[in-house]
């Protein structure tokens, strides 16, 4: 496909396509400039927080002991649930960026092409 | 039922605060109809893709954040105890698995013009058989999660009428006020009255988490009363129930990333930068909402041991009830909690309703039955499909009062069959060669596992419909994820060569 005929595919709303579904331009579009799954620590410190949220690796002996009214190892999860938060809008404002404005026209120019066979 | 359980009396000054908000709300329903631009789908279903930071956030906030949070989290945390603390986690991870696809989903909705999530499912895979399937599955999850709504309206306005109007008068009036506001005005007025709702609700949290703390001993009374009474309901889980932590961490996590009308506000930020800011805002509400119900059903636990699975919706009511003669003070700041409530509510059940209007006009209608339908006419299908769902979700609130159903038994119903869209928007971004027959296999194969689980629990042809402790909507979701997996892996889709190796 042509430079022309690609920049007139991404120009197009999806009703323009009726049944005709372009995926060349489909795969072409999708691409942010950066997005957090790129970073390969992201994937494994949101798997990481998650299990420590789930409390079982604690000893018996814990049991319903309070700290600040709560039992202690309710403040654990908490925690996680906090990190997580953190992460996560380290994520969305830092890890994602677009790369085009809401015209959406300057993405195609700046990011690669997809690449085939794409793994999550 | 447990006898010591307060009575909540609103005065009529209180009640006529709550008809005004009412009021409020319908005035700008019709200013959202004033300001329509064009009689257009985009400008009806995502208010014309103009919402900057404020509204966005507050719109997502209140539609995220609802009758469950308030009302079934709150019953969840009562009956299950200490170990409900998952909901915080599972609610923050809501907008971390967002950071999975939505940068990606974004951009298609841009550049493609997408009004509803089946519009990505069609355009990435070509089936048909897939999208229908998709809105099948949306709208029973919205269904559902509209009757969790209607339920809380009634128990809410049962309680602040003080028995004065029945369950179903309250639902009744709050229907009829959301109706109004959501058709004249469209996503445009819901996300205003959400805007004025998420408001009140994020005051309203302020104030019950600051009462709950310091009143009568705070956390640490209650925690002591818990301890002489059901001392197990502050122990961390057995094996079973970590199992069960686990199970509901996915199917929470995953399921409620997919509810339609959260990805269609996706669809109508007005840019990139308003919907990562909002975006980054939300993964810390559930430290304020989702830890503030658990903290209600733990201080309810404590005061009111004993209730039936049906009370423990109403403990927030009760938990609040209690306080209201401490002062005029009090009483006013309840009051508003309560409008904060209702709010909440009505935030998501109006955007929930709207989802499953446009769904059914663009992705069936339009589809398969009158594709020259004008969009005049496509507007006119929707409100009338939306009011028909409505008056049949109605007779169901009914049924499930009924029936004893509580709002967590709903949210489950909802979520293990709308997760088994996961690997439709997880996988479907990022791996080309998934072909459509995959994910419709896979779909269909998990959702009927998920069926015969159910099925199987209700007719009491096994004990559980979590066996080992895990939901069977997850047992469905790993069956749907391995065949989506395997398939691709075996068979991928073959690529067209003009993609490079």
């Amino acid at each position: 496909m042509g430079h022309n005929a690609r920049s007139v595919a991404n120009t197009k709303r999806l009703s323009d396509y009726e049944d005709e579904r372009d995926q060349d331009a489909f795969w072409e579009a999708i691409r942010p400039a950066d997005e957090p799954l790129r970073h390969r620590w992201f994937l494994p410190a949101v798997i990481l927080i998650l299990v420590v949220s789930v409390p079982w690796y604690l000893p018996p002996s814990v049991g319903g002991r309070l700290a600040a009214g709560l039992p202690v190892w309710t403040w654990i999860t908490i925690g996680c649930g906090l990190v997580l938060a953190v992460i996560t809008a380290f994520a969305s404002l830092r890890l994602w960026r677009d790369g085009a404005d809401d015209d959406g026209g300057a993405a195609s120019a700046a990011a690669p092409p997809a690449a085939s066979g794409e793994n999550p | 039922m447990n006898t010591s359980v307060p009575e909540v009396t609103f005065g009529p000054g209180a009640l006529a605060v709550l008809g005004g908000y009412l009021v409020v709300m319908l005035g700008l329903g019709l200013l959202g109809r004033l300001k329509q631009k064009e009689r257009s789908l985009r400008d009806f279903y995502l208010g014309g893709s103009t919402f900057g930071f404020a509204v966005l956030f507050l719109t997502l906030f209140a539609t995220q954040y609802s009758g469950n949070t308030l009302l079934g989290f709150a019953g969840r945390s009562y009956v299950q105890g200490a170990t409900y603390i998952v909901s915080v986690t599972f609610m923050v991870l809501v907008i971390t698995v967002f950071m999975i696809y939505a940068p990606r989903l974004f951009r298609l909705a841009r550049r493609f013009g997408y009004i509803t999530p089946t519009d990505f499912v069609y355009h990435r895979f070509g089936s048909h058989a897939l999208r229908v399937l998709c809105v099948v599955l949306l709208c029973w999850g919205l269904a559902n999660y509209v009757l969790e709504q209607l339920v809380a309206m009634g128990h809410g306005v049962e309680a602040i009428s003080g028995g004065r109007m029945s369950f179903m008068q309250g639902v009744l009036l709050l229907v009829g006020v959301m109706l109004i506001y959501e058709s004249l005005g469209g996503m445009r007025a819901v996300a205003w009255t959400d805007a004025v709702q998420g408001s009140l609700l994020l005051c309203g949290c302020a104030v019950i988490l600051y009462t709950l703390v310091t009143a009568d001993g705070g956390l640490a009374a209650a925690s002591e009363r818990i301890r002489a009474t059901a001392p197990e309901r502050l122990e961390p889980p057995d094996a079973r129930g970590l199992r069960t932590w686990v199970s509901t961490l996915l199917m929470l996590g995953l399921g409620v990333a997919l509810y339609p009308h959260a990805i269609q506000r996706i669809f109508a930020a007005k840019g990139e930068k308003s919907l990562r800011r909002s975006l980054a805002a939300m993964g810390f509400m559930p430290l304020g909402t989702t830890l503030l119900a658990f903290l209600i059903g733990f201080i309810a636990l404590s005061r009111f041991p004993g209730l039936s699975q049906l009370e423990s919706d109403k403990v927030t009511i009760y938990v609040l009830g209690g306080l209201i003669d401490r002062s005029p003070v009090m009483y006013w700041l309840i009051v508003m909690v309560f409008a904060a409530v209702v709010a909440a509510i009505m935030s998501t059940a109006d955007s929930a309703l709207l989802s499953i209007g446009s769904m059914f006009t663009k992705d069936i209608y339009k589809s398969y039955f009158r594709r020259e339908a004008s969009a005049r006419e496509m507007l006119i299908v929707g409100k009338t499909f939306a009011w028909g769902i409505m008056a049949i979700l109605i007779l169901m609130a009914w049924v499930s009062l009924e029936t004893e159903s509580s709002i967590w038994v709903l949210i489950e119903l909802k979520l293990e069959f709308m997760v088994q869209l996961s690997p439709v928007f997880m996988l479907g971004v990022y791996w080309r060669r998934m072909p459509a027959s995959a994910v419709l296999t896979g779909m269909v194969l998990g959702t009927l596992l998920t069926l015969v689980i159910w099925c199987g629990a209700a007719f009491d042809v096994w004990a559980t419909r979590s066996p080992w402790g895990v939901g069977a909507g997850v047992w469905g979701l790993l069956l749907n994820y391995g065949i989506c997996v395997g398939w691709t892996v075996l068979r991928p889709a073959k690529l067209p060569a003009t993609v490079p190796a």
